[in-house]
């Protein structure tokens, strides 16, 4: 009989399906984990020895020029490339299967927010390298292709995501 | 027969209804659909626009700058590899060149230091013709004791002595040595605008050393300084950077023998502050030691 009883008291959780958060953390946490390795070796580099950066230097590409520029650092003391790190490392967050499986729509519209916030960065980047450095840095373009593809991703998902996903 | 009963036209109605209801859900979500397929592709189109305006705002920033003869530009890689490659055996064939003007011995003054290493402070402007002569002897100094780059090329004012004078530029640069700490400072741009700031320290240090603080300024960690232009910029009219720096392998033409005398008494400089360090180095250049303050 007491084993009949907690068999009973066992409660049932009911495992709600989502294929779409499947195939989203698939799609974008690989990217998010491409882009924080990327960032995470130039803000190495940035601290150690912007020399020792694996990059031709053909003119037009020159990551020392970009990398060692005095934009290279917001405001004068935040390095570029730190706050690549943080925002990769946030977004890596955000892309885990976990957060693709949670309900709660403030977390979508946080990494949507994300996503967008660093498209802009990114934009702002390319301008700064094109106008005003004349140089680009073929590290910093893999992070911004990275970037933009993470948008999409994250944007495909927000846009097609079914309503009833989300309990909040 | 033939006559439909009320219950059978109920059934068609509803029926029909059903269709409709389906029909409008199917016409929704294909709109829904078409305008989030819309929002991605605007997106996408958006990006693409702005990366495509940034493009033609570089273009067309870069053909105004070329149009105004001697602005700042990327060095070329040619001409980074040839500054800073310039092989011994002609910096010795070439040994102090026309150079007459050495560096003055520095006195009571502390070695001057940075990162626990002696350091070469340098402090120009970008349209003094006699700091865009200089600095084409810095660079190949300073490339026998570590590794430089990241510079621009850039030419004097065009209103001033020796106008145009083609150079490097020192406003952006990389320098990593094991033996010295460089720092170089570009206090004015082409035409005489405020380009880098020189701290209260290297602003004190300049008054001191050089009395009446003149272009270029350049302090061997204290020992001695290069307070004047070390040969006559006019060696170098009408040359392009590329033209200059190819020439730097040859220890007999005009140019090379100028920028490399002036780059072994700078080699010189730098010996004594690192108390001739790296021998291979400075072994050939230390009897050119005992000509500062001549």
């Amino acid at each position: 009989m007491p084993e009949v009883r907690a068999r009973q008291a066992k409660p049932k959780v009911a495992v709600r399906k989502d294929p779409f958060a499947a195939w989203a953390w698939m799609v974008t946490l690989p990217i998010a984990l491409a882009g924080l390795g990327v960032a995470a070796y130039l803000t190495y580099v940035h601290f150690h020895n912007p020399a020792s950066l694996s990059c031709p230097n053909t003119g037009v590409v020159n990551c020392l020029k970009v990398t060692t520029s005095s934009q290279s650092e917001i405001f004068g003391h935040i390095p570029v490339a730190v706050t690549g790190l943080a925002f990769f490392f946030v977004m890596t967050l955000l892309m885990t299967p976990w957060a693709w499986r949670s309900t709660n729509v403030w977390i979508s519209r946080l990494r949507l927010a994300g996503a967008v916030s660093g498209v802009g960065m990114v934009l702002y980047l390319v301008y700064v390298e094109a106008v005003q450095l004349k140089a680009l840095c073929l590290w910093c373009t893999g992070v911004h292709v990275l970037t933009f593809l993470l948008f999409l991703a994250v944007l495909t998902a927000y846009l097609f995501r079914p309503i009833d996903a989300y309990t909040d | 027969m033939g006559r439909t009963t009320n219950k059978q036209r109920r059934d068609q109605q509803a029926a029909s209804a059903r269709e409709r209801a389906a029909a409008a859900r199917a016409e929704q979500k294909r709109q829904e659909q078409r305008r989030r397929a819309i929002t991605i592709i605007g997106s996408v189109v958006g990006v693409a626009v702005v990366v495509v305006v940034i493009a033609i705002v570089a273009i067309t920033h870069k053909s105004s700058t070329n149009t105004t003869s001697g602005n700042r530009a990327v060095a070329s890689a040619a001409v980074v590899s040839d500054v800073t490659s310039v092989p011994a055996a002609t910096l010795s064939k070439v040994g102090a060149g026309p150079v007459t003007a050495f560096p003055s011995p520095v006195s009571g003054q502390p070695p001057l230091t940075s990162g626990g290493k002696p350091e070469m402070l340098f402090i120009g402007a970008e349209f003094c013709p006699y700091c865009a002569a200089e600095r084409w002897s810095m660079a190949v100094a300073l490339s026998r004791f570590g590794t430089l780059n990241g510079f621009d090329t850039v030419s004097s004012s065009s209103t001033d002595v020796d106008p145009n004078t083609p150079s490097l530029d020192f406003d952006k640069y990389h320098y990593t040595s094991k033996y010295l700490t460089f720092t170089a400072v570009e206090n004015e741009d082409r035409n005489h605008n405020a380009l880098q700031k020189t701290t209260t320290a290297q602003d004190a240090l300049w008054t001191k050393i050089d009395g009446s603080p003149s272009y270029p300024f350049v302090d061997f960690g204290n020992k001695s300084a290069i307070t004047g232009p070390s040969f006559d910029p006019a060696t170098l009219k009408g040359l392009t950077q590329a033209q200059i720096a190819s020439q730097l392998k040859n220890p007999t033409g005009k140019v090379s023998q100028a920028i490399n005398g002036a780059a072994n008494v700078i080699t010189a400089a730098i010996c004594q502050m690192t108390n001739n360090q790296p021998a291979n180095v400075c072994a050939s250049v230390i009897p050119l030691q005992a000509k500062f303050g001549a």
